[in-house]
């Protein structure tokens, strides 16, 4: 229940979040659909029916290479668009409609499509927009368009539809009745907008003139005339009609109008937002620059104190190339990589030799090396650590009725499902058991551990703060929090090679490494543990030299040393390949 | 529409026998193909809505390849060959040529082809989820995912390059781990598959001209590490084959293409009036011009909520505007999550998934640099990487490892 709940926290925190990132982050100073100028010429004919010719220049569109125009389609009603213009360097040119399955024109020649929807038809214009600005003139034809009763007619559109969402300037619209009648008998009306002008210019025309428009508000223009205007338009209802229109247009203009309000403030506020996100933006640019450089100084800082952390309080003890035998080849393995592996593997058998619980045996014939070991009868494991004793015990339980255990045939090759599943196990649980046995070793004191966890925290914010404060904030500094989070988390999550117990240790491998590929058979400074070939060969193919085994002085004949680093080579690449396929995906 | 409909039965057919033969050792795959075949009936569906009108929902590139692509299928059945066509744009037009001299020109087929290609790229991002040991339910989700994110459907249905680019992406990827993970493969077959690696490379540059720089650029980088992490010999040879190909590629495919390539939006057609140089040009002034800081957050992140009413194609459209401004949200949401995906990556030292966040990164900031800064240009361009990035869309894993190293005190690093 109660990780249930933390799960919904954790989502609902999330989610807003994103959302008030959203809000002061994401703004742009314009967006969307602006029109610069918008002309409509619209001629009524007798029988209702509008002949619209529509110029729309745009300052914005939102795209390069097409514009979409929404042009209002009231019920019964039926549009036909009869010629579309676009203007393609300075010159006028028609636009070829598209139909349905037919994609034949070279469409940036100008083109368009149109698609009804249910209360509107979406015209889209292609052509060349530059630097998205354009300009669009359509012409149509609107059907059953003028509603005529028994006293008058009634022209009623929407030039700017309520749910376009854009900014519009400079809106004309001209009216124009079939014929000429009394004036007084012509009422027009604008909805939709707070401010705007309409005019009855004579007994024919009528004009309108918004200024601007912005998202919520829409154009719809009304007219009433008589209806003998239009006499070839048939009857919508034969019922006088006049009153209910002006009824109508009273409740309109005794209303509040709140949804015009609304929308004006919220286009104030948009702007103030606007201004306010870019203001914010730019504080935030900066506190976002600044909190980087100091988040990532304070990263940098946290490694410094866990490294002061790390040597404080411990006696420098010498670590010396005599005192190696006293960490096994596996771990020095893993001192020097982070890794068993194949090394530490091989390197940890000839340990267990070295001290006389197994005895390898080369076998090298053309084309067929062998590397077996075999089981020193009445040995005492007790006195041997985890790891040893459990690589032991394998040993034991892999070998065969006379005591050999062939370690080149016990690797599984890739197709051997079931014996790599077991390979795997008895690897992986090995494996954990050195890494065990080497943190009992190195044991990191409580405020090591405070800093280790303080950096592994520390290390994973600045990464994420990093990925998501350069993001959301356009904040180049912040990218700098990426690689420090990164070094922070890795320094904290390795920090046991760098105690002063793995230091030295590391340190006199490094140099046993260097000695050994430096030395030559006259070299008498070797240590004298590398007298006794298994403890010689273990740390040799643990710190990786395994090659130079030649060179060793007088521990092996020149031909052995060959065939044993032939074989090594081989045991390495086989237990590498297959440790490799098991461990890897 | 007799014809379209035998189209449309054939394309079910094989999704369904490559889904069998994809996952045929998979528990649950009957479920997952069950929905890939949904996924691809909405396609269709979605086909015949988007061409209704004769009028383009996405934008318009689908439409001139349409019309290169007759074009072809004419040069084609006038007996001119294959390697002597004449096109413009992109060689997918090519690829839409043969099937219209095959088939007859219909672009509701080429529309059908775009999305089973899209079906399949699922698939084998699901394929590659399973070879990275990812669980079988959490590997099929991810396909499922890829399959039904909405914008996916726009990009995939219409006759765009698209389609083929993510499928090629995809199979560059599902394909190397292939020749890297499976130790069964004979030598033939490792040298086939990376012989198809290099062609594919080939092919993806001819569809988007960078691609050859992210993509055999992130390949080596996985194939170095894997290199120096197991030794073996393969990712070398590997490594080596690629790079040898890539600089062919360089030297001949680029430069010949280069002069066409033309990914700002600023003039697309022929009768535009800027040349091809002066638009060349101006590619260049724009990439110089542009903060990349900002360049990298709108290709990540827009359409931002506020876009999306903007969005030319659906604008004034509630339903389309809600569904892309979701899709949004688990796009950001998707982000962050991969954040710890990514360092979990890190800790697991995984080369693989390494390469594939270095193809991640390039790609991305090519794109952020060379995008047209309009919302609706980054979110295409953008749907290249969101396969990839949903490879890395899990923080548990990670979470649990630094809780696991936090409670106990030992060091458990890396096991190999």
């Amino acid at each position: 229940m109660i990780s249930k709940l933390k799960k919904m926290w954790l989502v609902i925190t999330a989610i807003i979040f994103m959302f008030s990132l959203s809000v002061f982050c994401f703004a742009e100073p314009q967006r969307g659909y602006r029109i610069s100028k918008y002309e409509v010429v619209v001629k009524v004919a007798k029988n209702g029916e509008l002949d619209i010719s529509e110029e729309v220049k745009y300052s914005s569109l939102g795209n390069s290479n097409n514009a979409v125009i929404l042009i209002d389609k009231q019920e019964d009603e039926e549009i036909e668009i009869k010629s579309v213009y676009t203007l393609i360097k300075g010159e006028l040119i028609e636009c070829e409609r598209l139909s349905a399955g037919q994609w034949d024109s070279n469409v940036f020649n100008g083109t368009y499509s149109v698609l009804q929807e249910n209360n509107l038809v979406r015209l889209k214009v292609y052509g060349i927009f530059k630097k998205q600005q354009g300009t669009v003139i359509v012409n149509y034809n609107v059907k059953n368009s003028i509603k005529r009763y028994g006293d008058i007619a009634l022209y009623s559109r929407n030039h700017i539809l309520e749910g376009w969402n854009g900014y519009a300037s400079d809106i004309d619209i001209e009216i124009q009745l079939p014929k000429y009648t009394d004036t007084a008998r012509i009422k027009a009306f604008l909805h939709g907008v707070l401010v705007g002008q309409k005019r009855v210019l004579d007994g024919r025309t009528i004009k309108y003139n918004i200024p601007n428009t912005v998202p919520g508000e829409y154009v719809e223009t009304r007219i009433l005339f008589p209806e003998n205007v239009v006499k070839d338009t048939p009857i919508t209802d034969p019922e006088n009609y006049l009153d209910t229109v002006l009824e109508e247009e009273k409740e309109y203009s005794e209303s509040d109008k709140s949804n015009l309000l609304k929308a004006r403030e919220n286009a104030a506020k948009e702007a103030g937002k606007r201004a306010w996100n870019e203001k914010i933006q730019q504080r935030a640019k900066v506190f976002s620059t600044i909190f980087s450089i100091l988040a990532s100084l304070s990263g940098l800082l946290t490694i410094i104190r866990t490294k002061k952390e790390l040597m404080k309080g411990q006696k420098k003890s010498t670590f010396e190339l005599e005192d190696i035998p006293q960490v096994t080849p596996t771990e020095a393995q893993l001192l020097l990589t982070g890794k068993t592996g194949a090394r530490g593997l091989l390197g940890g058998l000839f340990g267990l030799a070295s001290k006389g619980f197994i005895k390898p045996l080369f076998g090298s014939e053309k084309n067929n090396n062998s590397l077996r070991f075999r089981l020193i009868e009445n040995q005492n494991p007790e006195h041997l650590d985890g790891p040893e004793k459990e690589l032991y015990q394998l040993v034991q339980t892999e070998s065969d009725d006379l005591g050999y255990f062939d370690l080149l045939k016990y690797i599984p090759k890739s197709h051997e499902t079931a014996q790599m599943e077991k390979f795997k196990e008895n690897y992986s649980n090995w494996d954990n058991n050195v890494r065990n046995n080497f943190s009992e070793k190195n044991k990191l004191t409580t405020s090591q551990l405070y800093y280790r966890n303080l950096g592994l925290i520390l290390g994973v914010t600045l990464f994420a703060a990093g990925c998501i404060i350069s993001v959301t904030f356009s904040v180049l500094s912040a990218y700098l929090m990426l690689p420090v989070g990164f070094l922070v988390f890795w320094y904290s999550f390795s920090i046991q090679r760098k105690t002063l117990y793995s230091v030295e240790r590391i340190k006199t491998l490094k140099k046993l490494k260097e000695l050994i590929i430096k030395c030559n058979k006259k070299d008498k400074t070797l240590p004298v543990w590398m007298s006794d070939p298994m403890l010689l060969i273990g740390f040799s193919v643990a710190i990786g030299v395994e090659n130079r085994l030649h060179l060793l002085g007088d521990t092996f004949e020149d031909k052995d040393a060959k065939s044993i680093e032939e074989i090594l080579k081989k045991a390495l690449i086989l237990l590498n390949d297959s440790l490799s396929a098991i461990l890897e995906y | 529409m007799l014809e379209n409909i035998l189209w449309m039965l054939i394309l079910m057919a094989f999704t369904a026998i490559v889904g069998v033969l994809v996952f045929k050792d998979k528990p649950k795959k009957i479920r997952f193909i069950a929905l890939a075949e949904l996924a691809l009936i909405i396609r269709f569906i979605f086909i015949f809505v988007l061409y209704k009108n004769g009028t383009e929902y996405s934008g318009t590139d689908g439409l001139i390849y349409h019309q290169v692509a007759k074009d072809i299928a004419e040069q084609l059945k006038s007996g001119i060959p294959l390697w002597n066509i004449n096109y413009e744009y992109t060689w997918y037009t090519v690829l839409m040529g043969i099937q219209y001299a095959l088939f007859g020109v219909n672009r509701y087929a080429a529309s059908f082809i775009n999305s089973f290609i899209a079906i399949l790229s699922g698939y084998y991002l699901s394929a590659i989820a399973l070879d990275l040991n990812f669980k079988t339910k959490r590997s099929f989700l991810i396909g499922i995912i890829y399959m039904f994110i909405p914008s996916m459907f726009v990009w995939t249905t219409d006759t765009r390059k698209e389609s083929l680019i993510f499928f090629f992406v995809i199979m560059i990827w599902y394909m190397s781990l292939k020749v890297i993970k499976d130790r069964q493969l004979s030598m033939i077959k490792q040298g086939l598959l990376i012989v198809s690696i290099c062609v594919l490379i080939w092919l993806s540059t001819l569809l988007r001209i960078y691609l050859l720089y992210n993509l055999s650029g992130a390949l080596l980088i996985f194939l170095i590490l894997y290199y120096i992490k197991t030794k073996r010999k393969l990712p070398l040879v590997f490594c080596i084959v690629v790079m040898i190909c890539s600089l062919v590629i360089n030297f001949t495919t680029v430069r010949e293409n280069m002069r066409d390539y033309h990914a700002l939006s600023l003039d697309r057609s022929k009768s535009g009036d800027e040349d091809l140089d002066e638009e060349f040009g101006s590619i260049f002034k724009t990439i110089m011009e542009k903060d990349v800081a900002s360049a990298v957050n709108g290709f990540l992140t827009k359409p931002h909520f506020d876009d999306v009413p903007y969005i030319t194609d659906i604008a004034a459209n509630t339903l389309a505007i809600i569904i892309v401004k979701t899709e949004m949200m688990l796009w950001y949401l998707c982000m962050i999550v991969s954040v710890f995906g990514i360092m979990h990556a890190f800790i697991r030292w995984d080369p693989y998934l390494i390469g594939v966040l270095a193809f991640i990164v390039s790609y991305g900031l090519i794109n952020a640099l060379i995008s047209e800064n309009v919302a609706d240009t980054y979110y295409r361009y953008r749907a290249v990487i969101t396969a990839p990035v949903m490879l890395f869309a899990d923080y548990r894993l990670f979470f649990q490892k630094i809780k696991a190293l936090m409670i106990g005190s030992s060091y458990h690093g890396e096991k190999l």
